[in-house]
């Protein structure tokens, strides 16, 4: 078990250098990061050269990837800007919001798509499992922005019972939650319901049949708490899904979260924010990715013994 | 008996692919659902490829005296413009079926590429293994660890937009997934008696990987690939209604929806709903297929 851990911590620790190492180079590859943060038509030869200098581009490339590390490592991401704060700030304050929508987004998904993959996983070819395919099928073929202006059309232009745009508490996340839970639900759906089909043809749950257990029984004890392990592997990933898909629902619905402030950074070339926003998301989806695996590695011995 | 004594040329026969394209047939006749993703996918194909026969007007041209048109059946429509036109009295229904050729074209180029380079990373890493398997994996999990519409989000903003940088985007970030699933199977298949068995009689490693283990992952790489090309489908839409894929004056899914939110505040709801409806189709189209050919080419599903 400790020596799994190890070998994960030690892994996740190279995939975050690794994109240090990737962020650092992405800007950098495509020009001269003094051009992107200056209109480059507009800048003079000489307006280029200082910011050169003053940037600390002219030194060698691993001098500045050392200096770029150490910087991130201290806490200090840059100045945005779009938004004339330090990135660190611009951040902090979008954070909350993002992960607010997107567990809303993930509280929605799952209750939607377990009862309906489980329903359907456990009398195939009924019409119950119709729809939980159906649903499947179509939560995944949905493009999320498209719902989030059919959402807008339908609840906030013609019923006016919800908000379309800015925040304005809890009521101002139902319609981007809904819409950017849509392909999460048509993942979950598939998934719980593959996995309650497999679980059912599994030695133990004819065992537990045929010592007379209630269909209901067996479906709660045996196959709900089996098929939860497979979606444990899952959730974890998804939630990252989610937060990128923020990126969209966010922008449509003007909520300023994580999403929104890369799409702002981009439209308005902050590639300081750029920079930092695809780090902090890449960290954060690498650190999601190993406690995954460690919750599953505790729900699951045969992962750990391996 | 007969096989401890079978003879070295019936080692040597390439593995049976082309038996099977016909059983693949046999059972896409029997799979209703695969068969209607077959003709949703046929039906965009062909209407991609004769959009200007098709298409009742220049999906460029504008027309301000029809501007603003809703659709035929609704009331002030007209059937000249099927689907209404847009505040410059474009119409809808032409970019649309325009629109069919950039989201084929860019899922097409863009899964087959992806395919390729997978492909050739995925067999030197799981054949040579070494500091070559490390390297390439490392990449691999590297890539795969953001989220995917971060990166390529990030990626087209620094490109710039048009159609071959999109197809290129997409197809290198997405190289990752097909090479991670071809390093599994060449690794699965070495390991397997027939390769061992040809290996032992001293077929060259060359023959070995094109004739044996090659011809074994066009099952999962089709299946992969159909996915990818809806996936494609998507993010390209996505990256348009951002503002981020081909050019703006090109007639794309993705670029119809970028206006979308403001035609819903300027009453032509239209504007947003059908060419979202083209994207969704497409890709239930697409994963229909995509799942059938899942379980036709695996064996394990085969029963």
């Amino acid at each position: 078990m400790q020596r799994y851990l190890l070998m994960r911590l030690g892994q996740s620790l190279l995939l975050l250098f690794g994109a240090l190492v990737l962020v650092f180079w992405m800007v950098r590859l495509t020009g001269d990061p003094a051009a992107l943060l200056i209109a480059r038509d507009f800048a003079s030869p000489e307006q280029l050269q200082e910011m050169r200098a003053a940037l600390g581009l002219n030194d060698p490339l691993p001098v500045q990837f050392i200096r770029y590390a150490g910087d991130v490592l201290r806490g200090d991401l840059g100045y945005s800007l779009r938004f004339r704060q330090p990135v660190r700030d611009v951040i902090f304050a979008a954070l909350p919001i993002t992960l607010l929508l997107s567990t809303l987004a993930m509280a929605i998904a799952l209750t939607v798509a377990i009862p309906l993959g489980v329903i359907g996983g456990v009398s195939p070819g009924s019409w119950k499992d119709s729809l939980a395919r159906l649903v499947g099928l179509l939560g995944q073929a949905t493009p999320t922005f498209w719902l989030a202006l059919i959402l807008i059309w339908v609840f906030a232009v013609n019923l006016r019972w919800l908000p379309s745009f800015g925040v304005d508490g809890l009521r101002s996340f139902i319609l981007p939650a809904f819409a950017l839970s849509i392909g999460a639900v048509g993942q979950l759906v598939r998934l719980t319901r593959s996995a309650v089909l497999e679980i059912r043809n599994e030695d133990y749950i004819r065992t537990a049949r045929s010592k007379g257990l209630s269909p209901f029984t067996i479906g709660l004890h045996h196959i709900a708490r089996n098929a939860s392990i497979a979606l444990v592997s899952v959730v974890g990933i998804q939630f990252t899904y989610l937060m990128a898909g923020s990126i969209y629902i966010e922008s449509i619905f003007a909520i300023p979260g994580i999403g929104w402030m890369l799409n702002e950074a981009i439209r308005n070339r902050d590639f300081v924010l750029v920079q930092s926003l695809t780090l902090f998301i890449a960290t954060f989806a690498v650190l999601i990715h190993l406690a995954t695996d460690v919750i599953y590695s505790v729900l699951d011995p045969r992962i750990r013994h391996r | 008996m007969e096989q401890a004594i079978a003879p070295a040329a019936l080692l040597q026969q390439p593995s049976p692919v082309s038996g099977r394209f016909a059983h693949l047939l046999r059972l896409l006749r029997r799979d209703r659902l695969a068969l209607l993703g077959l003709v949703i996918l046929a039906g965009f194909v062909l209407i991609a490829i004769f959009a200007p026969l098709l298409a009742p007007h220049d999906p460029l041209a504008q027309n301000l005296r029809a501007s603003r048109l809703p659709p035929a059946w609704q009331e002030g429509g007209s059937w000249e413009y099927p689907l209404g036109t847009d505040r410059l009295g474009r119409d809808l229904l032409s970019r649309i079926l325009y629109g069919a050729r950039v989201s084929l074209l860019v899922g097409f180029w863009g899964a087959t590429l992806a395919c390729l380079l997978g492909l050739v990373a995925g067999v030197l890493a799981g054949y040579l293994g070494g500091w070559v398997d490390a390297l390439i994996s490392g990449l691999v999990n590297l890539l795969l660890s953001i989220p995917y519409l971060v990166l390529v989000i990030v990626v087209a903003a620094l490109v710039g937009r048009s159609l071959v940088n999109v197809i290129l985007l997409f197809g290198i970030t997405t190289a990752p997934l097909f090479a991670r699933v071809v390093r599994g199977e060449v690794l699965r298949l070495r390991a397997m008696a027939f390769v061992e068995a040809t290996v032992a009689i001293g077929t060259p490693p060359l023959r070995v990987l094109l004739r044996h283990i090659v011809p074994n992952l066009t099952g999962p790489l089709v299946t992969l690939a159909t996915f990818e090309m809806s996936a494609m489908i998507f993010y390209e839409a996505g990256l348009g209604f951002l503002g981020l894929s081909v050019p703006p004056n090109v007639p794309s899914w993705g670029n119809l929806l970028s206006t979308g939110r403001e035609s819903l505040m300027a009453g032509m709801p239209w504007l947003s709903l059908y060419p979202g409806l083209a994207i969704a189709l497409t890709a239930l189209g697409i994963n229909l297929l995509g799942d059938w050919l899942r379980d036709a080419t695996d064996p394990r599903m085969r029963r």
